[in-house]
């Protein structure tokens, strides 16, 4: 593991040229919960006068792809529209590789429902917010299935309760039905220090009532990375440089997928974890630097 | 394990005088989440005419003591209301007798909290059905604040949702807060083809995210049978007979409470898994039966007509 800052011209030079695409996680790296990370809108910007491909890959699917463009560039990120990869498009890609027409079940955010709108699918309606206070009432409800449903999203959902849950399990008994799950922590963090119940204890609920087990979507899932490889036409793994500020999530979905790695220290990881290492040997990356700025002054170097 | 049918009547003559009283569970006992089991009021009347007490013990809160009592005099059963017990009743004498005075934060339903308020306890407002789909509104709904609050209780409720889930995680942070639940079933089996997600799984959650093990008031836990006890001053545990469909529950209940045990299989359990026990051999009934009316045949056939 090298600090990035301590390597000599030559040395980054060498670092620069060996590789083609950036894929960038977004929290951490480009911001945090309140503020931009000073200077990683301008290595965004050096990176890409460099000739590299960068890549957002990120696991928000609260926001449609122009939506969340726009959030980037509003915030000086120079970031192009078709290098932002999220659930929402995986979960798009999915659908159309299995030639899915049929209506598909949501339990997710309004985004990710007009974006599958967008792309041609029939959502399924959804269950009450509110059912009379009998268990007949929630049979009622949700236990019906004219077999139009083709496939059950499990993503975040806010409003998610229990008759939509009792829904989805419903439409699983099918074996036919497909299974997706996009973003699903067990928790979350709200604000600086909140950690919150993460829709993930929603969706073990479905998979463990329907006894189906999901194809998962979302970073760091082997769907994410066949849908990045496939649309940027990454042919050499070596040649792509994976940014992330965890190590159990982007350094190990890099790991796994034979990505170059650089840690950055502006996030979730601090220098103390390099000294201490608690995760496994192979997790460890190539390089680390304390933030973006770091990379773009270096790359000033040069 | 004895199948009751197959008894002498000199066996059935033992089995019978070995109890004075009868706890009986209520679903798959003396009817179907949907709809009735044919003969069980007469399986009823029998254990009555035999001069044992009966009381029914049922897990389920979502009815007042007064709902069901109607419901079951409707059905057939000659029951009072109070010779019902549920978990609700079990909390109420639980948090009097510690002297709450704060307010209690209820997942369930009206029924729970009627019976909460009707024994003089304050309850904190729930979450929304819905709120925009912003982290800020949920954040602002969900990790909030109520000094009032000294109880969150966790029993069924069909309109949960995230915010109020979270809202009750929220609560629980506060070791002080008391942490009650009441049924604890993973999964509801209704008719013959569709199992309901039971409040057995947000209950879990809670426990997760808090890291908190709640003081449980629903069979199998042995602190709602503190109550019946205490409640019908039960002396000689030995000379309660328990029926129940539910081995988990009903049967791991009464072992623990030293009863004796009568699995029916008009219910969850069917005559497969008593055949090839899966379960602790501590749980194993005593007899079992296919259902109350068979008990009716058999005291009718041996001692006469009830």
């Amino acid at each position: 593991m090298k600090d990035l800052n301590a390597l000599n011209t030559h040395e980054l030079r060498a670092f620069f040229d060996s590789f083609d695409h950036v894929l960038c996680d977004v929290h951490g790296v480009l911001w945090n919960v309140l503020e931009t990370i000073p200077g990683a809108a301008a290595a965004v910007a050096s990176l890409q006068n460099l000739g590299k491909t960068f890549i957002v890959v990120s696991n928000n699917t609260t926001a449609t792809l122009d939506d969340y463009h726009h959030d980037f560039t509003s915030k000086g990120f120079p970031i192009k529209r078709e290098n932002i990869v999220t659930p929402i498009q995986t979960t798009i890609s999915y659908l159309k590789k299995q030639n899915f027409s049929k209506e598909v079940f949501v339990l997710g955010t309004h985004p990710l429902k007009k974006s599958l709108r967008d792309a041609g699918f029939r959502i399924a309606e959804r269950g009450p917010l509110e059912i009379k206070e009998t268990f007949h009432a929630l049979a009622a409800a949700s236990t019906e299935d004219d077999g139009s449903v083709g496939a059950v999203v499990a993503d975040i959902d806010l409003n998610v309760n229990y008759v939509n849950l009792q829904k989805a399990v419903t439409f699983l008994k099918r074996p036919e039905v497909i299974f997706i799950r996009g973003t699903g922590d067990a928790r979350f963090g709200v604000g600086l220090d909140r950690v919150v119940m993460g829709p993930g204890v929603f969706h073990a609920i479905v998979e463990e009532c329907s006894g189906r087990e999901p194809v998962s979507v979302a970073k760091p899932a082997p769907f994410a990375n066949e849908f990045i490889v496939e649309k940027y036409k990454i042919g050499d793994a070596s040649r792509v440089l994976f940014i992330g500020d965890s190590i159990p999530s982007d350094m190990g979905f890099a790991t796994k997928f034979g990505y170059k790695k650089l840690l950055v220290l502006s996030g979730l990881t601090k220098e103390g974890a390099l000294e201490d290492w608690k995760f496994p040997e192979e997790y460890r990356p190539d390089y680390f630097v304390d933030s973006l700025k770091s990379v773009h002054d270096l790359i000033g170097r040069i | 394990m004895r199948d009751l049918s197959s008894l002498s009547k000199v066996e059935l003559e033992e089995f019978f005088s070995s109890f004075d009283r009868v706890l009986s569970d209520v679903d798959g006992v003396l009817w179907l989440f949907l709809e009735s089991i044919p003969g069980t009021p007469d399986g009823i009347k029998a254990f009555k005419k035999l001069g044992k007490k009966v009381v029914f013990v049922s897990n389920n809160c979502t009815k007042t003591i007064e709902v069901y009592h109607g419901q079951l005099k409707k059905a057939g059963f000659d029951i009072e209301p109070d010779e019902i017990i549920t978990p609700a009743l079990a909390m109420i004498s639980y948090l009097k007798k510690i002297n709450f005075t704060k307010e209690i934060y209820v997942i369930g339903m009206s029924a729970i909290r009627k019976e909460l308020q009707q024994a003089g306890f304050k309850l904190a407002e729930t979450g929304p059905d819905q709120i925009k789909e912003t982290l800020q509104d949920f954040a602002a709904n969900t990790i909030i604040t109520n000094e009032s609050v000294g109880c969150v209780v966790a029993d069924a409720d069909i309109n949960l949702n995230y915010i109020k889930l979270q809202r009750a995680a929220t609560f629980l942070k506060d070791p002080a807060v008391i942490f009650i639940t009441g049924a604890t079933d993973r999964k509801l089996p209704i008719g013959l083809n569709h199992i309901l997600v039971g409040p057995g799984y947000f209950h879990r959650i809670l426990e997760d995210i808090s890291g908190r093990k709640p003081y449980a008031l629903a069979k199998p836990s042995s602190h709602l049978n503190e109550y019946i006890v205490e409640r019908l001053k039960i002396e000689d545990k030995a000379r309660v007979l328990f029926i129940g469909d539910s081995i988990s529950e009903d049967m791991a209940f009464a072992t623990t409470a030293g009863y004796k045990k009568l699995l029916v299989l008009s219910g969850l359990a069917k005559k497969e898994a008593v055949l090839d026990w899966k379960f602790p051999e501590e749980f194993k009934p005593d007899f079992y039966v296919d259902s109350l009316k068979t008990v009716h045949d058999l005291v009718e056939k041996h001692f006469g007509a009830c």
